[in-house]
This record gives C-alpha cells, sequence and structure tokens, in this order.
C-alpha cells in the first residue's frame, strides 16, 4: 500500500535536481497505483514489468511539464492509464467472441449470469474475472478502461475524470455505448449456446 | 436500463468479488534500472549536454596537447643549453678570430 506520509512535494524537488535516491523513492512509493492500472488493463501479463517501466520513464520525460494543476498521482495515473490504451491498440483484437473459446468454468459462469442463478463461489469469481476480461477485449481500448473504472473498480465518473483527464459526459456516452455492445455480445453468446 | 445490462452487472458483481490483490511492491531493482535509465536518457536529451560532452573531452585533448608541446618545449630547451654550454665559446671564439 501506498505510504499516506510520503512528501511527493518534497521529493519531486529534489528529483528534479537530479538526486537519484529521491527518484527511486517515488517510484517506490508510485509503482502499486501503475501496476494496479497495468493489470487491470493488461489481461495477457507476460509483460506487465516492461510496461510498468515504460509509465515510469514517461513520467521522468515529461517530469518539468508538470504544473502542479492537478495531484500529482492523478498525473502519473493519466500516463499509465494512456500508455496501457497505446498498448492494447498495438494488440490484435480477437475477431470474433465464441462461446466454444471458453473454458469449462467460464462457460458455466456465463450460463449462471444469463440465466441469473449466479452463486458467486470462490471458484467461480475467478472464472467471473476471465470471462469479464474477455468480454471487455472485445471493446475498444477507451470504452474498455471507461467500463473497467466504473464496474469493475467502482470508481465514479468525477474520480474517472480525474483519473484519465476525459470530460465526464464524454466518459457516460462511452459508458453506455460499451455496456450496450457488451449487452450485444452476450445477446449472441445466448444464440450461440442454443444452437 | 438495469434490465437490459443485468447479464453485465451480474457478471461484474462476481468479478469485484476477487480475492486480495497480488503483491504490489517494486520488484527488487526495478526502482534502481528505471531511474538509470531515466537518468541516462535525460542527460542526454539536457540542452547543451551534447555541446557539454564534446567541450569536456575538448578539454582534456587540449590538456594533453599543452602537457606533450611543454614536455618537448622543454626537452629542446636543454638540448639547446647542453649546446650552448659545449659548444656557445667555441663560437665566441671562432667570431673573435675572424
Amino acid at each position: 500500500m501506498a505510504d499516506e506520509t510520503f512528501d511527493i512535494v518534497g521529493s519531486l524537488d529534489r528529483v528534479r535536481r537530479r538526486d537519484q535516491v529521491a527518484a527511486r523513492e517515488l517510484v517506490e512509493h508510485l509503482y502499486p497505483l501503475v501496476i494496479r492500472i497495468v493489470r487491470s488493463r493488461l489481461p495477457r501479463r507476460a509483460s506487465e514489468e516492461d510496461l510498468a517501466q515504460d509509465i515510469f520513464l514517461k513520467m521522468f520525460t515529461r517530469l518539468e511539464q508538470y504544473q502542479g494543476n492537478v495531484p500529482f498521482t492523478h498525473w502519473v495515473s493519466r500516463i499509465a492509464v494512456t500508455t496501457c490504451i497505446d498498448q492494447l491498440r498495438a494488440q490484435k483484437r480477437r475477431p470474433e467472441f465464441r462461446w466454444a473459446d471458453l473454458s469449462e468454468n467460464e462457460a458455466e459462469v456465463l450460463d449462471n449470469v444469463l440465466s441469473d442463478t449466479m452463486a458467486e463461489a470462490p471458484s467461480d469469481t475467478l472464472a467471473a474475472r476471465e470471462l469479464a476480461n474477455k468480454l471487455l477485449e472485445q471493446l475498444s481500448p477507451r470504452d474498455r478502461t471507461v467500463i473497467q473504472l466504473l464496474d469493475l473498480e467502482q470508481k465514479t465518473v468525477a474520480e474517472i475524470a480525474a483519473l484519465t483527464g476525459w470530460g465526464q459526459s464524454m466518459i457516460k456516452v462511452r459508458a453506455f455505448r460499451a455496456r450496450r455492445k457488451l449487452q450485444k455480445l452476450f445477446q449472441e453468446l445466448q444464440k450461440q449456446e442454443k444452437s | 436500463m438495469n434490465d437490459q445490462h443485468q447479464p453485465w452487472d451480474r457478471l461484474s458483481r462476481a468479478a469485484r468479488q476477487i480475492g486480495d490483490p497480488p503483491d504490489e511492491r517494486a520488484p527488487y531493482g526495478f526502482a534502481t534500472r528505471v531511474v538509470a535509465q531515466a537518468f541516462a536518457a535525460r542527460a542526454m536529451t539536457r540542452p547543451g549536454a551534447l555541446l557539454e560532452k564534446f567541450a569536456l573531452r575538448g578539454l582534456f585533448a587540449a590538456g594533453a596537447l599543452s602537457v606533450a608541446a611543454a614536455a618537448i618545449g622543454y626537452s629542446f630547451m636543454i638540448e639547446e643549453r647542453i649546446y650552448t654550454e659545449l659548444y656557445g665559446d667555441i663560437v665566441v671564439e671562432v667570431l673573435a678570430e675572424s
């Protein structure tokens, strides 16, 4: 957990004076924040450390641009979210999402959510998270980020605006559009199950 | 509207129940590696950094040349002095005789 007493302003002053110890402390302080963003947006986790490294390198490169208008953690979150979205754009999206692609547990969870018989056992929870991630992969990177933050991390629209720098209206529109797309996906999966 | 999104609401509710997050501390050496790379990159992108780098090299080269020149000059001075000591009087004598 991040240390609440960490002096970010003092740390930034020292980093700007090229104090490497302060820079290392800053990275260690911000790592939990950054890795949480990376992990929640990158289901294929093979390169999560590389992505975190890219985010910190961007942070140091742009440090002179930070004016203090927003909290530093929000500024770093925006870099992290943007970097993850760029990464997701670079990844090839699956052309089609099919019932046959699901594991046994995921298929069971899907069956339960469609029929409203979700038991929420621990094994189901893990499968539910995997299934949710697979469905989210079908959305555009920005829509996916909005839904992830709203529905899985339960952030408010205002919090998402602060974290991403996007307007609140845009976030609401994206959320509406993304949920509609998810609904369509559920309908298609239901059809596949019946056929 | 909620009815329309029920399967996703149920799925996201179940997905949120997932247990403790994995270890979120930076891996050993991560901060050191990142900071070393960042500072190296910053050093090269800083205005005047390239000039500074070459200027420093130039200073070393100029210093080395100065030392070499002084050493060579000193050796010539010594030779000149020895020559003068050995032959200086003979020249004066020859000139005086002529």
